[in-house]
């Protein structure tokens, strides 16, 4: 102990840095302990240390952002000629993909009309730049420039170009924290392929998070598509989130169509749902109570 | 309160420049960028300068800005509140109660030294972990941060003893 004491000119021994040091680490051990990680008060605190190094996070950023973009710039020139090829290819399979997605909006406006249900609500989104990256082996999440001054509000979906990308934890003024569908504390209520199979995909922390709770009979296989089902309202029904990947002896996983890392610009969805709390109401009724829509 | 006031007084350009280094040190690894290493290898910048830090350091403030910014870590990445606390206090308490060893080490012998230390805080924050959130999660992102950190270790503690060469009056006293 003497070696963690330190004698000062007044003749009095106080601790020296390594025994203060100790001290700091005992209380946050106590922290740890006592104060449940899921407190909104923690969340604010998050949020707002958050918000405060922002700005240095911000400028951190520019000199990436700089050489980021001169390295898509040069990617882009040397693979110019092979881009364009694929692109022509893409059009002329779009054309014939278009004509086809006019009939069947037609056909599913239609459908709608007879169910008298509304399951794609008109979805107010705003789009913001995803500033900080906060994954790591212990948390998926991001930090994204839209915050209570843009109507934000804990709880909604963000999408990227191809897809979900997770969900608004905490907001501050000027930005929000996203928790990406790849944390160990993400849970989104899904369907699967042209059976409609419902499950939860869970985050471990890996690219790829699995199926969990799927009915024990229920036919997943390879490649089939896995889009949100929208139980519970929170996540809106149908975004698309990847598909199936089957490893013999181990629960499905999904491969995502939006991988984090590629994403700089996502929108989130403003809408509240109401059309869900509908679809929750009067789908039991229409589809049988044996679909697994919840309580 | 005197004592406080003159350990309080010695806050000096070079902590503030080394506080203000160790918040950037975090703040940097939370860059968002498209090349370079894979997002779950985080190069523990923090870490060198905490090592530097701590064997030089005997003033009262240093591990209260120490734990500070171990509360941003713990904000910024999500982590329980106290995790990286935890682990950047007792990564210096050990660094600094070694400074006395360190300072008759020859300099491979203090990457070895960093090596251990900063592998025991990786280990002990994935343990921290595994028991707050009742998961394991995959080490591999852990190891290879720790791997490529220790690896990095020579350049940025030169770097760091090059910018903030120790005092004169250091070598009277031994």
């Amino acid at each position: 102990m003497a070696g963690r004491r330190k004698q000062i000119s007044g003749g009095r021994t106080v601790l020296n840095a390594a025994g203060i040091s100790l001290i700091f680490a005992m209380i946050s051990i106590l922290v740890l302990y006592f104060v449940p990680r899921d407190d909104p008060g923690v969340g604010q605190v998050r949020q707002t240390i958050s918000e405060l190094m922002s700005p240095i996070i911000r400028l951190l950023s520019l000199p990436a952002g700089v050489v980021d973009n001169l390295a898509s710039k040069a990617q882009s020139y040397v693979s110019l000629a092979e881009e364009r090829d694929a692109l022509k290819l893409e059009v002329s399979q779009l054309a014939g993909a278009r004509a086809e997605l006019e009939r069947t909006k037609l056909l599913l406006g239609r459908y709608r009309e007879l169910l008298d249900i509304n399951l794609d609500p008109d979805l107010k989104t705003v789009a913001g730049t995803i500033y900080a990256d906060l994954r790591g082996p212990f948390a998926k999440t991001l930090l994204i420039d839209l915050g209570t001054n843009d109507g934000i509000q804990s709880g909604q979906s963000v999408v990227g170009p191809k897809g979900l990308l997770g969900r608004i934890v905490t907001v501050g003024d000027t930005s929000s924290r996203v928790i990406l569908v790849t944390d160990f504390n993400s849970r989104i209520p899904v369907v699967i392929g042209t059976n409609r199979e419902r499950a939860i995909m869970t985050g471990d922390n890996r690219a790829e998070p699995y199926i969990d709770f799927a009915q024990a009979d229920a036919q997943i296989n390879t490649d089939m598509l896995v889009v949100t089902s929208g139980d519970g309202g929170s996540v809106p029904a149908g975004l698309l989130l990847g598909v199936i990947k089957i490893v013999e002896g181990y629960a499905p996983r999904v491969e995502l169509f939006q991988a984090p890392e590629t994403v700089t610009q996502a929108r989130v969805i403003l809408a509240e749902h109401p059309s869900l709390q509908k679809l929750d109401l009067d789908l039991p009724a229409i589809l049988g109570p044996d679909r697994g829509l919840g309580e | 309160m005197d004592f406080l006031i003159r350990e309080f007084g010695k806050f000096n350009a070079t902590a503030f420049s080394l506080f203000l280094l160790l918040i950037l040190s975090v703040a940097i690894s939370k860059v968002r960028t498209s090349f370079g290493i894979s997002a779950d290898i985080e190069i523990g910048f923090y870490l060198y300068i905490i090592f530097f830090w701590a064997r030089r350091a005997e003033m009262f403030y240093v591990p209260i800005a120490i734990a500070m910014v171990g509360l941003i870590q713990d904000a910024l990445i999500g982590t329980p509140l106290g995790g990286w606390v935890l682990i950047f206090c007792l990564f210096f308490a050990l660094i600094h109660s070694q400074s006395r060893i360190l300072a008759r080490t020859p300099f491979v012998g203090v990457w070895l030294i960093f090596a251990v230390f900063s592998g025991l805080s990786y280990l002990l924050l994935l343990l921290t972990i595994g028991w707050m959130d009742n998961v394991f999660v995959d080490a591999w992102g852990l190891i290879w941060s720790g791997l490529v950190t220790i690896a990095l270790f020579p350049i940025f503690y030169s770097l760091l003893e090059t910018v903030f060469p120790p005092p004169q009056d250091r070598f009277l006293v031994s």
